[in-house]
């Protein structure tokens, strides 16, 4: 959470706004590596900021602020990324050549390696690698076990490990043995 | 941590720290850019209501009425998607009410009379799907109550609400199932009055075709105002359908889960919102689910085949 967010109150429409300009720009990276597109990132950001104002009023100063809010907009862009595939095949039927990347815009390797994640799978990574948060509290946020998200994380490293190889080839713990198992460095995170 | 976990720290630092976030001013967040799309959807919806509206009145003036409307009557015809009644006078219960008026999703559910319905049973058979349970037999603090019983995390147990008795998952309690039914039952329909402005954080609904706490099929409402069907395998959340709206959690609101063959479908308030085709569990009792950290309250439980 950041610095000065202390002290919000429900309802608040000043306390709002002043969690909304502090969480914003994070929440619109995370969605962006879950859905792989920063505009559509925005916009689900945009509804999830919809939806948490409603909600607003409701909230107890005893949840964790940040982590209500990543598991609205983490519902929104799994709902997205949902509905853009449920598309994307319809259209691919249809035209036969629509909807696919432009083979001229290259996405780095990190995105596009995160790109080829399952949607949980990804989100998994940005709370735990990238936001810090512990195995407990993603598995809060997303509605998983706890085992549940070492296995997610476990199988998300295996394909990233897979997919950076070339580019990280100069690290050795970038190709593990086995593809399986639990994290071991739990207590090191969050 | 090792060299991979740390270098993908680093890596995921150094591409997302620089992307540039343009944050629109904090009034959007408020009210959102979907604003100026909501008056024509808005429009769209009042103009099917009249129109089903006027459907209804016209068969009523033709002498085939649908709905009569004295005192002490239920309506006559269920919407589709709606199982009929159990034998068992579930017709009288209020909760029959409130899952039978497709009106009622954006209005908040009754709680119970302190009376049970008659025939009302808190003990499942295994013949046939059926269950009654309002919590009003059971003493305040039965934890669990009576035919119930915790397949995983803490329950409050039974609670007095808002003039009777529902079931309560409270705040310091981790992910729990509190399960009851047969493991023969194949399909049938569970409901419960789920009380949704508690929730902070995660989820609270009805499970089905119940194994164990990591096995089953799981209708609820989640925080942020969307209702989710999810398959869980394993232990293993899968979404098979979400409403992607934003629905108003205030009050109490009725979750119903479905399952004929491999048709699952998950209502609110009588209205079937979520529809999914899954072949993962073909039987299992059944189960209230509230996520870990959660105060949830239930009541009035319904099954019926």
């Amino acid at each position: 959470m950041g610095e000065g967010l202390s002290g919000l109150r429900p309802g608040s429409r000043e306390d709002f706004d002043r969690l909304y300009l502090d969480s914003h720009p994070r929440l619109v990276r995370t969605l962006t590596a879950v859905l792989g597109d920063a505009a559509a990132a925005e916009d689900c950001v945009q509804e999830a900021f919809v939806r948490a104002w409603k909600a607003w009023p409701r909230w107890r100063p005893e949840a964790p602020v940040e982590a209500w809010l990543y598991r609205i907009a983490l519902n929104v862009a799994f709902s997205h990324r949902r509905r853009m595939k449920l598309r994307q095949v319809t259209e691919r039927l249809l035209r036969p050549g629509l909807g696919r990347a432009d083979p001229r815009v290259r996405a780095s390797p990190l995105r596009a390696a995160l790109a080829k994640l399952p949607p949980r799978e990804s989100a998994a990574v940005m709370l735990r690698y990238y936001h810090g948060y512990s195995r407990a509290e993603t598995a809060q946020i997303l509605g998983l076990t706890e085992r549940a998200v070492s296995l997610r994380l476990s199988r998300a490293q295996a394909i990233l490990a897979r997919e950076l190889g070339d580019e990280w080839s100069d690290d050795r713990a970038l190709h593990p043995t086995g593809t399986s198992g639990v994290i071991k460095d739990e207590e090191t995170i969050g | 941590m090792d060299r991979f976990d740390r270098r993908l720290r680093a890596e995921l630092h150094r591409e997302f720290d620089s992307q540039a976030v343009d944050t629109p001013p904090a009034h959007r967040a408020r009210y959102g850019r979907l604003g100026r799309r909501q008056p024509p959807m808005r429009a769209m919806a009042l103009v099917t209501a009249a129109f089903a509206i006027g459907i209804l009145v016209g068969l009523v003036y033709e002498g085939r009425a649908i709905i009569s409307v004295g005192p002490g009557h239920q309506l006559g015809a269920l919407p589709s998607g709606t199982p009929p009644a159990p034998a068992t006078g579930t017709a009288s219960s209020p909760a029959s009410v409130s899952s039978t008026s497709p009106s009622a999703s954006a209005t908040a559910t009754r709680r119970p009379s302190p009376t049970s319905p008659p025939g009302a049973s808190p003990v499942p058979t295994a013949a046939r799907p059926s269950l009654n349970d309002d919590f009003e037999a059971d003493q305040v603090g039965a934890n669990p109550p009576r035919g119930w019983r915790a397949g995983d995390g803490q329950w409050a147990g039974v609670v007095s609400s808002g003039g009777g008795h529902a079931v309560r998952h409270g705040t310091a309690q981790a992910l729990g199932h509190l399960v009851t039914g047969s493991p023969q039952w194949t399909d049938y329909a569970v409901s419960a009055d789920v009380r949704t402005d508690l929730l902070d954080l995660g989820f609270a609904g009805v499970a089905g075709r119940y194994q164990d706490p990591g096995d089953d099929y799981e209708c609820g409402v989640a925080v942020g105002g969307q209702l989710d069907l999810w398959v869980v395998h394993g232990g293993d959340r899968e979404v098979l359908d979400s409403s992607g709206i934003s629905l108003d959690l205030a009050g109490d609101h009725n979750v119903r889960l479905e399952m004929r063959g491999s048709t699952i479908t998950c209502a609110l308030d009588g209205t079937v919102l979520l529809r999914a085709t899954d072949t993962t569990f073909s039987a299992g009792s059944i189960a209230l689910v509230a996520s870990t950290g959660e105060a949830a309250e239930f009541d009035n439980v319904r099954v019926s085949g």
